[in-house]
């Protein structure tokens, strides 16, 4: 597989671990797409108004009411949408790095299953939108993927460290 | 059946409670689907059931929807004592529900990862067996902390907990001795709370599994996802996959297949095998005659503290792989031939507690006292 040098450098200055203000950095990118999405909100809740008002013209027993999203989904769909932003990103530099196809396939299936068991879970709390410990699977399974993406890359860095010293007798 | 009766501020309902003779039993199979189970042992011989839910704050309503959502049978056919439930979603034996009319938002932190400490400590036996031991879940104070309910302003206030609707779950399992046991779980939270010498196979995936010490050669224990916590390991198999913790206080006579999964055991005993893909382990101490411990791994990162009990010797085989240990790092690249080389030895050969690790493409840190992970 032919690949540019250039490439897989910058692909490795870019493997960091978590900075340890991770935290700060994300809330605040947090809350500023939660601004965002009340705009996007608004939008939707305008053409609802507009569809709605045109079906009454239709039908006078006819009446389809706006339905309110919860702070609790949209939080959850805020929270969703960024991590798997960084989860795509932390794939694409994984296998920039990662020269064993057998790892790769190994991990895609894992990602597969964590995504099978999300959609198991988004279930639940489609039905239980309140109920934070299935918030906290959520959450915890989008940060599993992110952990173990970047967990494997700081192993294959510190593998590709290389030197010549073969072997120790002690 | 379903009985009804008012227990402190709540409602109690029956939903199984029956009891079988095991005399006429070779074995029982147990399929849990959303359930938290205590198992114990049984002093006469029998099998005994025993299921009820307590409601607090909850409507007659409500408490009759959650009753019709669980499917409780039992039927015994050929010897064979097979028992279902599923419908009860309780991962614990408390559980909290909110219902409020504006939502509500939660004020954590949702990117709460677990922070690495570059130096980890030695940790006895000991320390495994307290932490097994323990048993807690979220209180309700616990569980409110960060919510906050939101009104129709868009206004945040603490949540009374008052609207908060408790579930207790109380299902006691009591297990005849000699029975075999065998058992499916699914999204469940199982806790054995005496010693089992029974032959057991367990099929667990996203469940909760708590165990003093299990002792048998034929147990075969294959868990996907959740947690695995035990006491003692003696004799049989066990899988995990997925399973990101795993605490045993003590291993001994056991083959352990594991696969993207974080192990730490307090003590290797005599005669543990391990074969891994992609998991982190520590192993913390090894007992006095532990003899032979063997490990193959492709893509792991073992931390391993030396015996202190007895003389070894350790020998390892790597491919495309490090060993630290202290200030000393060893390196294998990987060869032309992708063959392992040796890369340590430590002590004399003779010596019958022998600790041999072939690995591949992993990382391996030794240490006296503490490891330091930071590199």
């Amino acid at each position: 597989m032919q690949q540019d040098i250039r490439e897989f450098f910058k692909a490795e200055e870019e493997l960091k671990t978590l900075p340890e203000n991770h935290r700060k950095d994300f809330l605040d990118k947090l809350n500023a797409q939660k601004d965002t999405k009340k705009v996007s909100y608004l939008w939707l809740k305008i053409a609802a108004v507009a569809i709605v008002a045109l079906t009454v013209g239709f039908s006078l027993f006819y009446n389809q009411p706006t339905e309110e999203i919860s702070p609790m989904i949209a939080q959850v769909e805020a929270v969703e949408d960024k991590y798997l932003k960084e989860i795509n990103t932390e794939w694409e530099n994984f296998i920039a790095i990662a020269n064993d196809e057998v790892l790769i396939a190994r991990f895609e299936k894992r990602l597969k299953a964590l995504d099978d068991d999300y959609q198991i879970i988004s279930e639940q709390f489609k039905n239980d939108s309140n109920n934070i410990l299935v918030v906290e699977d959520l959450v915890e399974n989008l940060q599993t993927r992110l952990q173990i993406l970047k967990d494997i890359q700081e192993h294959i860095k510190i593998l590709n460290q290389k030197s010549e010293q073969n072997e120790k007798s002690i | 059946m379903l009985i009804t009766s008012a227990m402190g501020f709540g409602q109690v309902k029956e939903i199984f409670n029956k009891s079988y003779d095991a005399k006429d039993l070779k074995s029982l199979n147990l399929q849990f689907n959303g359930t938290y189970v205590e198992f114990s042992l049984s002093e006469d011989d029998k099998v005994h059931f025993d299921y009820t839910l307590e409601f607090e704050n909850y409507s007659k309503k409500e408490i009759e929807h959650k009753l019709s959502e669980i499917k409780t049978e039992a039927t015994i056919k050929d010897g064979v004592l097979e028992f279902k439930t599923s419908g009860s979603e309780a991962k614990n034996d408390v559980s909290y529900s909110l219902e409020t009319l504006y939502g509500i938002e939660f004020e954590g932190d949702f990117i709460n990862f677990k922070e690495k400490s570059n130096r980890e400590f030695r940790k006895s036996k000991q320390y495994f067996l307290a932490i097994n031991n323990s048993s807690r879940g979220k209180s309700l104070k616990e569980y409110l902390k960060n919510l906050r309910e939101v009104d129709k302003n868009g206004n945040k206030k603490k949540i009374n907990t008052k609207n908060v609707k408790i579930l207790r779950t109380k299902f006691s399992i009591k297990l005849p001795p000699e029975i075999m046991i065998r058992v499916m779980a699914e999204n469940s939270n199982l806790v054995f709370k005496n010693d089992i010498n029974n032959q057991l196979v367990v099929n667990a995936r996203t469940t909760q599994l708590k165990f003093q010490s299990i002792q048998n050669p034929f147990n075969i224990l294959d868990v996907v996802n959740g947690s695995f916590r035990a006491n003692f390991l003696e004799g049989g198999t066990y899988k995990f996959t997925h399973v990101d913790e795993v605490q045993v206080a003590q291993l001994k006579k056991v083959d352990v297949d594991t696969e993207f999964s974080n192990i730490k055991v307090g003590e290797i005993a005599e005669k543990v095998r391990i074969v891994d893909f992609n998991s982190k382990f520590w192993f913390h101490n090894f007992s006095q005659n532990f003899r032979e411990f063997q490990m193959s791994s492709d893509y792991s990162e073992i931390n391993l503290f030396f015996p202190e009990k007895s003389e070894y010797f350790i020998e390892t085989y790597g491919y495309n792989t490090v060993h630290y240990w202290a200030k000393l790092i060893t390196e294998i690249p990987p060869s032309r031939k992708k063959e392992h080389s040796k890369m340590m030895v430590i002590g004399d050969k003779e010596n019958p507690n022998k600790i041999k690790i072939h690995i591949t493409n992993g990382i391996v840190r030794f240490g006296e006292d503490f490891i330091d992970i930071g590199k």
